[in-house]
């Protein structure tokens, strides 16, 4: 649904709103806002920044000062962070004040604790390989993340999942029982993991009111359509195609299905089609230009492909946001 | 009616319940619905691509043509003018897509012929800019299409950019961009505003402050050796516009002189504070824009601009890691004491009673 600012210019630019009336009309629908939207507006802003400004000031006096402290020093500066930002979860309450202080002050505890693991490894030399730091990280906030019903720690959460996984096919290369292929296998491995986060996220948010948060599900969309899209490319480009080829493009498939006729959601349904057009503008590449081909023909060829994949695109994206605008505004 | 009018169509009751009369609107079809931003960023994309294999063509078939100036420059002003006319039809996707490609190619082909122009006598890398940024403003005007517009100011912006480096006013860019961001959103509800053509210039000028490492690198193509050491002087410039900012908004509330007195003191310890934290002044202008318009764009760059600078700020080398964190300490506890303040002086039960804006 189209913001009132946009439905107010919408008016002005079709001519159904007289220019002469744009500034009383902008003053009676909200677009120029009262003064209590200011005085909320002014209010968040002042306290994000002003608390922001002093937890970086405080980041900064301890930079500056970090070699002068001892070894028990540090770690009680980084414990007495997570002690405070625990502290002020705990006896901060959900009102409509102050509910953005209780969920950044998890955040801060957190990310405390992981300045803490990396501060032991650092000070203890414990021969241990960087995937454990992040997957202890991820392991002992869990317990917080059950709490604290907030979509920013649990995407924390997939990423810290996600760099364990990186830093561990780093250093011991992937499982036996797969085939061998470096970073492809290693890609496929990232594929399965936030595949299934996103899978458990869909399930869970039917049943689950607060994971509802779509733009969380769309980060992660982002990263599968990233990593699909490399998946299809490479085979492409070194003109080895192998049955898991296949089944990407049969994950592309039924994530469209899924996204368009059981959750309807235009963002991840872009992605899709983003993925779409680049692996068939790659294909196209890779038979026109290695196949020594017209080079002329080739680049005009090329245009026409782009052009033709955006117009497809765009006009499908807003056929389809139409659809779903009207499912939802029947529903 | 269709349920796409379905929004608009509450917006009129309320506008036409206060009085204020509003004709009936055309029904609605799909290219007409406002797009999401991603389907927009895919349709720009779309179209770079595309004007870059249509310069690799060209090339290719006119090779010849780019040792002659005027030649480039006919070619390019006639390709500009094919994009117009395909513009002319009826508006569709693919006229869009088709537009801004063969569009990009032109300008592509006009920007060569003026700097292949400078290397005569009678040009100087300051007049090439100089009429680079009257095309983009020319084509702002010209262009009926909103996609392509927002293209332009882009490029508006950059040229602009360019132009005040390579006549060493790049001090004064800043403050002067942001000048024009004002008035651009300030006045887009009066009645002789042409808000079609000029909010997206005034997006495009406040791209750079949301994004200035792009723009840096840019920029310091140009003014390399131009630097001088008055930089003190392009951070406090900009506490004039936030001022004027404040002034106008504050005049447009009706707003006591107590409020008038606060903004205006809050106004002057940024813009003095921005001297050390460069860039927050700016940044703070643009949000105040973006609120004072319901402009979720413009409080978006001016978010991501202050957070930007504050990065840049850790890595700014002429002060130690103490006076950045008192700067910061005292930004802080300023911020806070002004909010305390408002909430103290205007009636704090206001700030959790009010309605939430649509």
């Amino acid at each position: 649904m189209s913001s009132t600012r946009s439905q107010l210019i919408s008016l002005l630019e079709q001519g159904s709103l007289s220019r002469a009336d744009a500034e009383l009309a902008a003053q009676a629908s909200g677009v120029l806002p009262s003064s209590g939207v200011w005085l909320r507006f002014l209010d968040r802003t002042l306290l994000i920044l002003g608390s922001l400004a002093l937890g970086i000031s405080l980041v900064f006096f301890v930079a500056y000062n970090w070699f002068e402290f001892g070894r028990f020093a540090k770690f009680a500066l980084v414990e007495a962070a997570i002690v405070l930002a625990t502290l002020v979860y705990v006896f901060s309450r959900e009102t409509h004040a102050i509910k953005l202080i209780h969920q950044v002050s998890l955040v801060m505890a957190c990310l405390s604790l992981g300045a803490l693991l990396a501060l032991y490894g650092q000070t203890y030399q414990t021969g241990a390989d960087p995937w454990q730091l992040f997957f202890n990280w991820a392991l002992l906030m869990l317990p917080w993340l059950l709490l604290s019903r907030s979509s920013w720690l649990w995407l924390l959460w997939c990423g810290l999942l996600n760099i364990s996984l990186f830093l561990w096919v780093d250093a011991y290369g992937t499982p036996r029982f797969l085939p061998n292929q470096g970073y492809t296998t290693m890609m496929w491995l990232v594929l399965a993991l936030n595949m299934s986060f996103i899978a458990v996220w869909e399930f869970s948010s039917s049943h689950v009111g607060w994971l509802n948060n779509r733009w969380a599900i769309r980060v992660l969309g982002a990263v599968v359509t990233w990593v699909i899209t490399t998946l299809t490319i490479g085979p492409i480009i070194d003109n080895y195609y192998t049955p898991s080829t296949l089944l990407v493009l049969f994950i592309i498939g039924g994530a469209g299905v899924y996204y368009r006729y059981r959750k309807p959601d235009l963002f991840m349904l872009a992605l899709l089609a983003l993925s779409v057009s680049i692996i068939a503008l790659v294909w196209l590449a890779d038979v026109l230009f290695l196949s020594h081909s017209d080079f002329l023909g080739s680049l005009f060829f090329m245009c026409i492909a782009t052009l033709g994949m955006g117009t497809v695109s765009t006009v499908w994206l807003k056929r389809m946001h139409q659809q779903i605008t009207n499912l939802k505004v029947t529903v | 009616m269709t349920t796409a009018n379905q929004p608009i169509e509450m917006l009129r009751n309320t506008l036409q319940e206060k009085g204020i009369e509003v004709k009936p609107t055309p029904s609605l079809n799909a290219s007409d619905l406002d797009s999401p931003w991603f389907v927009t960023l895919l349709s720009i994309g779309a179209g770079w691509l595309a004007a870059i294999f249509m310069t690799g063509i060209f090339i290719l078939l006119f090779f010849d043509v780019f040792g002659n100036v005027a030649a480039l420059l006919f070619c390019g002003i006639g390709i500009i003018g094919l994009a117009r006319f395909i513009l002319s039809g009826t508006p569709s996707d693919f006229r869009q897509h088709l537009a801004l490609a063969i569009s990009l190619l032109g300008q592509f082909l006009v920007t060569y012929a003026i700097f292949e122009s400078k290397n005569n006598q009678f040009s100087t890398e300051s007049s090439s800019l100089f009429m680079l940024l009257c095309l983009h403003l020319g084509l702002l005007v010209v262009m009926p299409n909103t996609l392509h517009r927002y293209v332009s100011a882009i490029a508006v912006s950059v040229c602009l950019g360019l132009l005040f480096g390579s006549l060493s006013w790049h001090q004064v860019y800043p403050a002067v961009a942001l000048t024009l961001i004002a008035l651009l959103t300030l006045n887009e509800f009066s009645s002789w505003f042409p808000g079609k053509i000029l909010m997206p210039l005034a997006y495009g000028l406040a791209l750079p402050f949301a994004f200035p490492v792009a723009y840096n690198s840019l920029l310091n193509e140009v003014i390399i050796n131009k630097i001088t050491h008055a930089t003190w002087l392009l951070d406090l410039s900009m506490t004039l516009p936030l001022l004027a900012i404040v002034l106008v908004l504050v005049r447009r509330h009706k707003a006591s002189k107590l409020v008038l007195l606060t903004a205006v003191t809050a106004a002057i310890i940024i813009g003095l504070l921005s001297i050390e934290l460069n860039g927050i002044a700016a940044g703070c202008a643009i949000l105040l824009l973006g609120c004072a318009h319901s402009s979720r764009a413009l409080v978006a760059m001016g978010a991501l601009s202050l957070l930007t600078q504050t990065s840049f700020y850790y890595y700014n080398l002429d002060t130690t890691l103490l006076i950045k964190s008192a700067s910061l300490a005292g930004l802080g506890i300023a911020l806070l004491i002004m909010r305390w303040v408002m909430l103290i002086k205007f009636k704090p039960r206001s700030v959790h009673s009010y309605g939430v804006q649509s």
